[in-house]
C-alpha cells in the first residue's frame, strides 16, 4: 500500500515538473506560439523554400511576417501568390502544421486563404 | 444522414460530447442548437496550453463538467469535436459565437483564439471529424473575432 503511494506520489511529483516546466517555457516565449500559430491559420497552402528562392521572394516585394524574427534561429514566413511560389524551384509543399518539417525550415513561403 | 445525427445530439438538453458534459444554460440561447454555448465550452475549456480553469460557463449559468481536461490525445479529441461541430454550424450560429465573444474576459478571448489556432494546425484523427477541412472557415472566424479586439 505504501509502496503504490510513493509510486504515485513520485509521478505526481513529476507531472507538477513538466508542468513548472511548461508555464516557465510559456512565460519566456511572450506568445510567440500563438502568434506563429496564428500566421500560420491563414495559411491555406506551405511551402519550404532554400535561402536564395527566399530571397527572391522578399526581393519581389513579399514581405517576411514578424513573428518569425522572433525564433531562434529565425525563420521567415512570407506571404506570397501560389503562382509566384511555383515558380521558384525549390517550392516544397508541406502540410501546415507545426510539424519538424516545417519548424526546422529557415524559409517558409505560405499562400493566404482566399 | 450524419447532419441529422449531430443535430439530433446537440438538440438535448445535456449535451455529451466526448466525455466532456455541456449543459444548456437556463437562458435559452436564440439558436435551436445552443451551439454557441457549446463551441465556447470547448473552446474555453479544451486545450489551450495557455489558459486552465475558470470555466466561461460558470458564470453564464452553465456548467461543463465531466472529465477535466487533459493535455495529449483527450484534449486533441476536444477540439476535433468543435471541428465536428463547424460542419453543422449555420451562419447565425457563428454570428451568435461573435457576439457571445465579445462579452467574454480578455482571458477567455485569447483561450477561444488559441485553441482556434491549435485547431486549425492539429493534424487528422482517425474516428474523428477532420479539421483540416474546417481551416478556410476556422480562418475566416479568427479574422472576426480578432477585428471585434480592434486588431487588424
Amino acid at each position: 500500500m505504501i509502496d503504490a503511494m510513493n509510486r504515485r506520489a513520485i509521478k505526481i511529483k513529476q507531472r507538477a515538473a513538466l508542468r513548472r516546466w511548461e508555464y516557465r517555457q510559456r512565460h519566456y516565449a511572450r506568445g510567440v506560439w500563438f502568434r506563429l500559430r496564428r500566421v500560420l491559420a491563414d495559411a491555406k497552402e506551405a511551402f519550404l523554400l532554400d535561402g536564395p528562392d527566399g530571397d527572391r521572394l522578399i526581393a519581389a516585394g513579399f514581405a517576411s511576417e514578424r513573428v518569425g524574427s522572433e525564433l531562434a534561429p529565425p525563420k521567415r514566413l512570407v506571404f506570397a501568390p501560389r503562382e509566384a511560389i511555383l515558380e521558384l524551384p525549390s517550392a516544397h509543399p508541406v502540410a501546415v502544421r507545426l510539424s519538424p518539417e516545417l519548424l526546422s525550415a529557415s524559409c517558409v513561403a505560405l499562400v493566404r486563404f482566399a | 444522414m450524419e447532419r441529422a445525427r449531430h443535430r439530433n445530439i446537440l438538440a438535448d438538453s445535456t449535451l455529451l460530447l466526448n466525455g466532456l458534459e455541456l449543459v444548456r444554460p437556463a437562458r435559452q440561447k436564440r439558436g435551436a442548437l445552443a451551439l454557441t454555448h457549446a463551441l465556447i465550452c470547448l473552446f474555453a475549456n479544451a486545450p489551450s496550453r495557455a489558459t486552465r480553469g475558470r470555466p466561461y460557463t460558470r458564470r453564464h449559468g452553465a456548467t461543463a463538467s465531466g472529465r477535466r481536461r487533459s493535455p495529449g490525445a483527450k484534449g486533441d479529441r476536444d477540439l476535433l469535436v468543435v471541428a465536428g461541430m463547424f460542419v453543422i454550424a449555420s451562419a447565425e450560429d457563428l454570428d451568435e459565437l461573435a457576439s457571445d465573444y465579445r462579452s467574454l474576459d480578455p482571458e477567455l478571448r485569447y483561450a477561444v483564439r488559441s485553441n482556434l489556432t491549435v485547431l486549425s494546425m492539429m493534424a487528422p484523427l482517425d474516428r474523428m471529424p477532420d479539421p483540416t477541412q474546417q481551416r478556410a472557415q476556422v480562418a475566416a472566424l479568427l479574422r472576426r473575432l480578432q477585428s471585434a479586439e480592434g486588431e487588424p
